[in-house]
């Protein structure tokens, strides 16, 4: 019988399980932008001539 | 030019702009998998309503053939036509392997009365509708088991959102600026969508199943027979 990958798992986890981690990447990559925004004054001054 | 100092808006400008585009993309690709999933749904409700009409063409059929052949083809489909609808996953197997072992047995009877009748077209479109009904089976079985939308879809589906929300929050992160509600409702909406596209292409199990009502109305009509 085919399978599918997410055959074995009842269709409410996989809402819930695809809106947690979806979740949890949109917070990791608004941390990710937040880190690379702080950096980027820091990489201003640094290449400041002078 | 590399290790040039970036100003705020050179980094937030182009990431604002590539984000659309993937959203864009990811709209694309769950289009293509819901139709994907929307045909193989389709498939299988009309191939039901085909198998239905099949049955009930080879049960009117089986009344002209002589006895005792009417009364065994009979006493045959009322049996199948049960073992037809699918409501329960877990006894699936079961119920194709009986399936299997009735079409063996009104096969058998097809050949007896092929042999004992000789070329009268009764018996002809009897045999006819008895091998509309045999291949019906398979093409329902494939149908449901084995056209699924392919696994490698649903994977870079379930990628492609999560990484796509990523890009949305890293463009916020970049602003300084997120609502909880928007990131909510994104998440909410990309994950009901792909959790349709799943659904659409689990045929006996979910919210969306196929209608099974052309077979439990035949059974039904048997019953009251």
């Amino acid at each position: 019988m085919s399978q599918q990958p997410l055959d074995d798992i009842p269709l409410l986890v996989v809402v819930a399980a695809l809106f947690v981690v979806t979740l949890a990447f949109y917070e990791l990559g608004y941390r990710i932008g937040r880190w690379r925004e702080r950096r980027a004054p820091q990489a201003r001054s640094r290449g400041r001539p002078a | 030019v590399a290790g040039a100092p970036r100003a705020s808006g050179e980094i937030s400008g182009p990431t604002g702009m590539i984000v659309g585009s993937i959203l864009a993309l990811m709209a694309f690709l769950l289009a293509i998998a819901m139709g994907m999933a929307a045909d193989r749904f389709d498939t299988r409700r009309g191939l039901v309503l085909q198998e239905g009409n099949a049955i009930g063409t080879t049960l009117l059929r089986g009344g002209y053939v002589p006895e005792p052949h009417s009364t065994q083809l009979e006493a045959l489909l009322r049996e199948y036509v049960p073992l037809r609808i699918v409501d329960d996953q877990e006894e699936l197997q079961a119920q194709i392997a009986r399936s299997v072992e009735i079409h063996d047995e009104m096969w058998t009877i097809a050949e007896e009365l092929a042999r004992e009748s000789g070329e009268r077209p009764v018996v002809a479109i009897f045999i006819e509708s008895l091998n509309e009904t045999i291949d019906l089976h398979t093409s329902r079985v494939t149908a449901g088991l084995y056209a699924r939308v392919p696994p490698t879809v649903i994977w870079f589906l379930v990628a492609g959102v999560v990484l796509s929300v990523a890009m949305v929050g890293y463009n916020a992160g970049l602003t300084g600026r997120r609502s909880t509600i928007t990131a909510v409702m994104l998440a909410v909406v990309l994950s009901a969508v792909v959790a349709l596209v799943v659904d659409l292409d689990r045929p006996a199990e979910g919210v969306i199943r196929t209608s099974q009502q052309p077979l439990i109305d035949l059974r039904d009509s048997l019953d009251g027979r």
